[in-house]
């Protein structure tokens, strides 16, 4: 029935906004390198994100954020909520980090170190080199192509 | 052979060093080509679908939906002779025949009413604010579709969910063409909303009609395209104000004095899930048409007052409602509904009459419909629709009744994919063509077509080979030869497309046709060809394309060439130069002319509906 399912699925229109496996293979690659981390504590609050990442084994979705490693920008609303609470709460070590979803927010707020978005049809990569910096954070040759100096 | 030896060494050299990607660049392509498809509304069991994906729009700089169709096959982009776009018109003075042809935008039917489909004000309509296309042949989906169709056109804009901001685009072109647009969308916590905004001053090709005025098929358009969303609820706005020269008009040699038709057109629908099983969706439209003709011969539309000159002003609206139910009971995916749409002529005004009395000026059709889709097992699909609708028409005009039915298998795996169709079309004629032609008043046999559709598509790695064959045949058709009982034809497409990776891209479509009394002919073959390129090279996008097509009319072959370089300067910035039709040798067709004083035709003029046009543009996203 499951099988079934998925057909109806594929073939019904329904409009899945994210692809699971893709999905999770690339956040999963992107967290475990900019946190150097083998399992990564990551703190979403878009359900169609949730819903992805709850299937990851990389990847362990928190309830709060302060617990997380990465917190998945994927609003403005969602970056002021959480520069609010990083100015109320200041950590020490910086964490957890900040990834948007949108080029926008990446331009917004200097606190977030990389963004993971769509232009012209095609995802696109980017991380800012002072930001990587700011947070100790090398990313290894593979990631070279995808840092910008200053946004 | 040495020098064989070494071209291919350094060929294989060059491609394994610069295709070859890293693990995070493998993953990236990985996620664009999975979840660019999986954003798409696309539903594999509608049919026989050729889709522009958001990349390839982008690859192509299509600023215009014309710019998408002409590459489409089977139904070419066609204008008719009053500058309209009218794929079906061919030669006829008829004012709009290509009321077989729907559009769709986010699922919203857009008509103009009297005159019929959208496509008339639409078909060439900005599509900055356009996220994806699809074409399908025949009607796809009877949950959408409130009258029959040969093509359906799914038109779904931008989700600020992946575009969220502005983006501005300023357009200079060959013969003072200009063009500006801007656009903003944004999701908030609660909503998200779109909006755009373009204007358009379209400087076309003249064309010589041998007098010291040629035709012009000049426009200005201003468009507005605007919605707002929530997680259950959807609402649009559309406003287009198109002001044209309309080429040859109403003259019947196609020497005007003045030919000018100004729209105005409105567009609001709203649409609401209240629950996973049950969707209503009602739909407003309003076009006013400003005619304004004048010829030294009497007009093809004749004014009791002055047979040389018309100036009037038609006012029609259109309201649509629907109301569906899906569910998924057991192996079974249903889905049933009702819809109705009311068309009426509010008014005609003629200059020197004011508002003239008419008789026909309702049309209502009702519709019921029933769809199921059978899951005979994990990768196979059994696909039944059924729709029944009456049409009521005033002034004692008599009342149509159409059946549509629809049988279809799919079988998808991996890489391979087969469906075939069973369809039974009825399609009723349009109630302007019924108020020029005061004998089409009275009964027209409704046109039955019948088809049988098939096509098997392989996908592997990096490429996708696809074939398509339809059989179809038309039973009092609307457009077939006069006496002639029916027509009848076969087409099959041939698409290949292959990645060389993210920034290499080629794609290739072969088309042949092949038509048994069509357009007052005994036999049509028709062939066309789409071959494109597109690369990407550091901050620089290529894209170069060539649409080629003959037919047995005139053996005539016609290239039109187009292409594109971008400089994405930013991350916000890009130039892009474009070249259109750049040998000038695009589709063209015949525009019939017939001499006002003997009545005997003319040589017709021959009018390609793509200019030849070179534009610079500057977006900036922000």
């Amino acid at each position: 029935m499951k099988k079934i399912l998925v057909l109806f699925i594929l073939t019904y229109g329904q409009l899945v906004a994210l692809d699971k496996e893709s999905t999770l293979k690339f956040y999963q690659h992107i967290f475990t390198a900019i946190t150097s981390a083998h399992s990564v504590l990551v703190y979403v609050e878009d359900p169609e994100y949730r819903e992805v990442f709850m299937h990851a084994d990389k990847i362990l979705l928190t309830k709060r954020m302060k617990d997380s490693d990465v917190i998945v920008l994927t609003s403005k609303a969602m970056l002021e909520k959480v520069l609010d609470q990083k100015e109320l709460h200041p950590q020490k070590d910086k964490k957890p980090l900040l990834f948007a979803t949108d080029y926008h927010i990446l331009k917004d707020s200097k606190e977030v170190i990389g963004a993971f978005y769509w232009k012209k049809g095609r995802a696109q990569l980017l991380f800012v080199r002072s930001r990587l910096k700011a947070y100790g954070i090398v990313l290894s040759s593979e990631y070279q192509k995808f840092i910008i100096d200053e946004l | 052979m040495y020098v064989f030896k070494t071209i291919i060494l350094f060929l294989w050299l060059f491609f394994t060093y610069f295709l070859q990607a890293s693990e995070v660049e493998t993953l990236l392509n990985n996620y664009t080509h999975k979840n660019d498809l999986s954003q798409k509304t696309i539903d594999e069991n509608k049919g026989h679908l050729v889709l522009y994906t958001r990349e390839r729009l982008e690859k192509m700089h299509a600023k215009t939906l014309k710019d998408v169709f002409k590459t489409a096959p089977v139904i070419y982009y066609h204008e008719n002779r009053y500058g309209l776009t009218d794929p079906l018109s061919g030669t006829s003075p008829r004012p709009y025949l290509s009321n077989f042809i729907r559009l769709y935008i986010d699922g919203v039917e857009v008509t103009q009413g009297w005159m019929g489909s959208g496509l008339v004000l639409y078909g060439d309509m900005n599509i900055d604010f356009v996220d994806h296309i699809e074409f399908y042949y025949a009607v796809p989906s009877f949950e959408s579709a409130v009258e029959p169709a040969y093509l359906t056109m799914f038109v779904y804009s931008k989700n600020p969910k992946q575009d969220s901001g502005g983006k501005l685009s300023l357009i200079a072109g060959s013969r003072g063409h200009n063009g500006q647009s801007i656009s903003y969308g944004e999701e908030k916590e609660k909503y998200a909303y779109m909006l755009n905004l373009s204007h358009t001053d379209a400087k076309r090709e003249k064309i010589d009609n041998g007098t010291s005025r040629p035709l012009s098929r000049d426009f200005e358009r201003t468009q507005l395209f605007s919605y707002v969303k929530t997680e259950n609820q959807i609402a649009h706005l559309q406003v287009m104000k198109k002001n044209t020269d309309s080429l040859a008009g109403f003259s019947l040699d196609a020497t005007p004095l003045v030919s000018q038709i100004d729209y105005l057109n409105v567009h609001m629908d709203y649409g609401i899930d209240f629950n996973e099983h049950w969707h209503a969706q009602i739909a407003y439209e309003w076009l006013k048409t400003d005619i304004n003709q004048e010829d030294d011969f009497p007009l093809i539309i004749n004014n009791p007052l002055s047979p040389n000159r018309i100036t009037s002003i038609t006012k029609s609206s259109t309201y649509s409602a629907e109301l569906s139910y899906k569910d998924t009971i057991g192996k079974h995916r249903i889905t049933s509904g009702i819809k109705g749409r009311w068309k009426s002529l509010d008014s005609v005004s003629l200059d020197g009459f004011g508002n003239i009395p008419i008789s026909f000026t309702k049309e209502n059709i009702f519709s019921l419909f029933f769809q199921d889709q059978y899951a005979l097992s994990s990768v196979e699909l059994l696909t039944f629709g059924v729709e029944y609708s009456k049409l009521y028409r005033n002034d004692s005009i008599n009342d149509d009744a159409l059946l549509q039915l629809r049988l279809g298998y799919i079988f998808t795996s991996e890489s391979w994919s087969y469906k075939t169709y069973l369809y039974r079309t009825m399609f009723a004629l349009d109630p302007l063509s019924r108020q020029i032609n005061t004998q089409s008043l009275n009964t027209v046999p409704n046109q039955v077509t019948k088809a049988f559709t098939q096509e098997v598509s392989y996908t592997k790695d990096n490429s996708r080979t696809r074939l398509m064959v339809l059989l179809m045949q038309d039973q009092d058709g609307l457009v077939q030869n006069i006496g002639s009982g029916k027509t009848q034809y076969f087409f099959t497409i041939f698409n290949y497309d292959y990645d060389f990776d993210m920034d290499n891209k080629v794609n290739l479509q072969l088309y042949y046709a092949r038509y048994k009394d069509i357009f007052n002919l005994d036999k049509l073959e028709d062939f066309s060809g789409y071959l494109s390129l597109s690369n990407s090279y550091e901050k620089f996008d290529f894209y170069n394309a060539v649409i080629w097509h003959q037919n047995s009319i005139d053996d005539i072959n016609y290239f039109d060439v187009t292409s594109s370089i971008s400089w994405n300067a930013s991350e916000n910035l890009t130039f892009t130069l474009k070249g259109q039709n750049l040998l000038d040798k695009a589709k063209a067709t015949g525009l019939f002319r017939i001499s006002p004083t003997t009545g005997s035709f003319l040589k017709p003029l021959s009018i390609s509906p793509i200019d030849q046009r070179v534009t610079f543009e500057v977006e900036y996203t922000f």
